[in-house]
């Protein structure tokens, strides 16, 4: 299609809506009455959304933290508890990295290319993120199994374990690949966009 | 003082209410309504209005806080009660003729072929901004401007016709 096609589809648009009234007074007096009682930012959303994980990541480290330290190092399960302790750890650190770096961006200041590359990264660490918590989930599978001593069990446990681990293989994967596909795709055109910047 | 804050706010934005509109429209996702993005849109111009020091142009300030919310906009509940509702917008347009309502989901549907970037460039240009107000909006250069604009036109050639 030309520019030209699109320009006149667009000021056929911007013709018809010069007759209509999108947002009346009291609507707007309404929305600003509501934001001086409670922020409604979506952006202040997930920072509360991103505290509140926060707060409750730190407190699930220091009551893990505290079982380790009286814990049975030879216990079945010490090994799998370390191992999410450990996880927690660096899932709390990668927390406060993305907390930080939401609250950075400044919609108000910030030119449309700094907030493009921001979100493009936000939105590509967080398919990272989905990817990096299956496989902790795949992990603590497999380190449960030889804390229980699977191999040692008979044939048809080792059988419902081996089908119950690739059906939540599967389960994951497909989750992942239908919620993030367009996301994915998005963030490919995006990157692509911005990439040719550096070109020019 | 803040009645006539509200005031000279009320009156900035119906006279922006359409850029808004148009804006809101073209980032229009099945996660992110037309009501939602234009809400957070107004939200935010009237976070940010007292700080507004006439620095650049009204419409540039606008078009640049609407369009970072637009691209930074995530929803983390399904339900958040709509204050805004554009309900004589969604009347009106299935109140339009066919043809018309056809255009319409003809030039979201090209337009939303493209990225962030290209998608708010080829806006701006729809709008009629200077290659300069594009670039004061975006913080790209005025040669990329061109550069990206002579390359939108390319991709937008390519794309094939409904």
């Amino acid at each position: 299609m030309e520019l030209d096609e699109l320009k006149k589809s667009w000021e056929v648009l911007d013709n018809r809506l010069k007759k209509k009234e999108l947002i009346d007074e009291q609507t707007l007096s309404n929305l600003i009455s509501e934001r001086t009682k409670q922020t409604r930012s979506s952006m202040n959303k997930i920072l509360l959304y991103a505290k509140t994980t926060l707060i409750v990541g730190f407190l699930a480290l220091i009551g893990l933290g505290s079982y380790l330290l009286i814990a049975d190092y030879n216990n079945k399960e010490f090994c799998l508890w370390l191992f999410i302790w450990i996880m927690l750890c660096i899932g709390m650190a990668w927390d406060s990295m993305g907390y930080m770096y939401l609250k950075s961006i400044d919609i108000e200041k910030m030119p449309l290319v700094t907030v493009i590359k921001k979100m493009t990264a936000y939105h590509r660490n967080f398919i990272i993120e989905c990817f990096v918590a299956a496989v902790f989930f795949l992990s603590a599978f497999v380190i449960q199994a030889f804390c229980i001593q699977l191999f040692t069990l008979n044939f048809v446990s080792i059988l419902i374990f081996s089908i119950v681990w690739i059906i939540g293989c599967i389960v994951a994967i497909w989750i992942i690949k239908s919620l993030f596909y367009n996301k994915l795709r998005n963030i490919k055109r995006n990157l692509a966009e911005l990439g040719e910047l550096n070109q020019d | 003082m803040n009645k006539d804050l509200e005031r000279e706010f009320t009156a900035c934005i119906k006279e922006y209410e359409r850029v808004i509109y148009k804006v809101c429209y073209l980032y229009t996702t099945k996660s992110a309504s037309l009501n939602d993005l234009y809400q957070e849109a107004v939200l935010n111009i009237w976070r940010a209005f007292p700080n507004f020091r006439g620095e650049c142009k009204i419409s540039t300030w606008i078009y640049r806080i609407t369009l970072n919310t637009c691209i930074s906009f995530i929803r983390k509940e399904k339900n958040i009660p709509e204050i805004v509702t554009l309900t004589q917008e969604a009347e009106w347009l299935t109140e339009e003729e066919d043809s018309f309502r056809e255009m319409l989901a003809e030039l979201y549907r090209l337009i939303n072929n493209l990225g962030h970037l290209d998608k708010s460039i080829i806006l701006l240009y729809l709008e009629e901004k200077d290659y300069a107000e594009i670039g004061e909006i975006t913080g790209l250069t005025v040669t990329n401007v061109a550069t990206k604009l002579s390359r939108i036109k390319d991709k937008l050639r390519k794309m094939p016709h409904n």
